[in-house]
């Protein structure tokens, strides 16, 4: 979907047309749960956040300034609660939850090593690109749209990440 | 690589967010119940509209196919593969079908970039009178700046857009290496641009496994282009299966003994099956290292507009970032190369003219410039100025 489409579907789902959710929702879920998941680590709070995400931006969509980047709007917001999520948590569980939250089993539900381990190593941009490139099944150049960046960033933030990725795993492994 | 791809890949299913999140979403909005409201309001209706549906469904399908095969069919009868466009655009990037084509198609864009660097400003055609961007109190010196970016790139820009194909044919080998390969890479003006890479093939391995193909080769040699020689090396990976195929591919020309300062032109190829329809992305990324910092990026891709192909160049320096789009024409039957894009923060439309030893900048103000034009497939390098 271009960006324009995602724009009139916003619009027309800020006119009070429900149908308009399911694609507004397909198309920009993915960024949106990487960005929490990045923060939170972990795989139900991060569709929790996602939850909160969508019902928050749908109730106040009259904010959302038409032709801004809808996606990184809602990745702003998505951003937003996860970081309240997390500073939730910490007064839950006094201990580091940020490098070894499965550990202290404050993490209901895993994500693979390899998803954890990026998320250590790579920065917010590059696990972002990552995932959407590698996991969500967009084509890089429907990723620069989203982000809004040229696909020539995201071809290299691309590659240079999974070498990083790949270092880091093969460093772990010896 | 590939290896952390595919097992992102297979954890995929273990990460991605469930299903379910969407529905708890839509009913906390009240999206779904009032779908459900609105059913029962009618009564009836909702009983109705569950046999419609497939009915409503089939006939959707089919005005969508009516749909598709009206807008779809003119433009497969129009274009066939390899030929050029409607503009006289080949897209060149679909005969990079193996590693020798990769290989060439490397050497060429490569020897096309390196011979435009090493190309003199001081050779550039004096200076028009005035050459001023819509911006016209900005100074000279940054307009030059913004001319002599996109001047480096035209040899390639050229090459790209150029009706002709890369063409190729083996000459004798050389400098103790095995193979030996003379490589034209097209222009707008007529003439092709000839580079000789002469080089050693390393087959790295590959293997069939049911469906699955991977090809690994290497090479390693030197580039001629212009009379000078460039170290270059190379690599050519790849793996199909079924539903799609990827690869790994870079060309690298080293232009200084230390081996720290080179350009390297990567692909980027992305092909994927759904639903029994292949769709496919490609765009080649040129990087130029200088004692091993990266100090410039250019993404070139086509990018099919209205029908027409553009070539679309973006180009990364200092943190900055151009991007220009280019289309090929004729105009009182000079060769021309429409342009737009941003250079400087700023949106430009320009005409280059393609001249013999020049390049005529028109901006869309009325001022100009020439810039030098590497001479092809001659040997006259006069820089005789023409008047514009």
């Amino acid at each position: 979907m271009k960006n324009e489409k995602l724009e009139r579907k916003v619009e027309a789902l800020r006119q009070g047309d429900g149908a308009a959710f399911d694609a507004v929702y397909e198309y920009t879920h993915r960024p949106a749960y990487f960005a929490a998941l990045y923060i939170v680590r972990d795989k139900m709070h991060a569709e929790d956040v996602l939850q909160e995400t969508y019902v928050k931006a749908m109730r106040s969509l009259s904010q959302y300034k038409a032709g801004t980047n809808f996606t990184a709007w809602i990745c702003s917001i998505a951003r937003s609660l996860a970081l309240n999520h997390l500073k939730k948590n910490r007064r839950e569980v006094p201990t580091d939850f940020d490098a070894d939250a499965y550990k202290f089993g404050t993490e209901e539900a895993h994500i693979p090593y390899l998803f954890d381990l990026a998320a250590r190593v790579l920065s917010e941009d590059e696990y972002e690109i990552v995932m959407l490139c590698q996991i969500s099944g967009y084509k890089r150049r429907e990723v620069a749209e989203l982000l809004g960046i040229p696909v020539g960033t995201v071809t290299w933030k691309n590659n240079e990440a999974l070498k990083k990725l790949k270092r880091a795993l093969e460093k772990e492994d010896a | 690589m590939k290896d952390i791809k595919k097992m992102l890949k297979e954890q995929a299913q273990n990460v991605l967010p469930d299903g379910r999140v969407k529905e708890d979403i839509k009913r906390e909005l009240g999206i779904a119940e009032e779908k459900r409201a609105l059913a029962l309001a009618h009564g009836g209706e909702k009983a109705a509209g569950g046999r419609r549906k497939p009915i409503v469904i089939l006939a959707a399908g089919l005005l969508a196919a009516v749909l598709l095969c009206a807008v779809l069919l003119p433009v497969f009868l129009r274009k066939k593969p390899s030929l050029p466009g409607p503009s006289g655009v080949g897209n060149l990037f679909a005969e990079i079908t193996d590693a020798d084509s990769f290989y060439a198609y490397g050497a060429a864009s490569v020897g096309a970039l390196l011979t435009s660097a090493a190309e003199p400003q001081a050779q550039a055609a004096p200076r028009a009178l005035s050459l001023s961007f819509p911006a016209a109190e900005t100074a000279s010196a940054a307009e030059d700046v913004r001319v002599g970016t996109v001047n480096r790139y035209m040899a390639l820009v050229e090459g790209l857009l150029s009706r002709d194909s890369i063409d190729t044919s083996a000459v004798a080998s050389e400098y103790g290496y095995e193979y030996g390969m003379r490589i034209g890479f097209g222009s707008l003006y007529g003439g092709d641009a000839l580079y000789t890479l002469y080089y050693d093939k390393i087959f790295r391995g590959g293997e069939t496994d049911g469906d699955e193909r991977e090809e690994n080769y290497a090479i390693a040699g030197l580039l001629v282009a212009d009379g000078v020689q460039y170290p270059v090396e190379g690599n050519y990976e790849t793996e199909s299966e079924r539903e799609g195929s990827e690869s790994e591919l870079y060309f690298k020309a080293y232009t200084d003994e230390a081996r720290t300062s080179y350009i390297e032109v990567e692909q980027e190829y992305e092909s994927e099956k759904e639903d029994g329809e292949t769709e496919t992305e490609q765009e080649y990324v040129y990087s130029v290292y200088e004692k091993g910092e990266l100090i410039e990026r250019t993404t070139a891709e086509y990018e099919a507009e209205e029908g027409e192909l553009e070539l679309v160049l973006t180009i990364e320096k200092d943190g900055v970032r151009e991007r220009l789009k280019f289309e090929s024409g004729t105009r009182n039957g000079e060769s021309i190369l429409l342009a737009s894009g941003t250079i400087g923060g700023e949106n430009i439309r320009f005409t280059v003219y393609i001249r013999e030893g020049t390049y005529h900048y028109v901006f869309e103000d009325g001022s100009y410039s020439d810039q030098g034009r590497h001479d092809r497939d001659d040997d006259d390098d006069d820089d005789d100025d023409d008047d514009d």
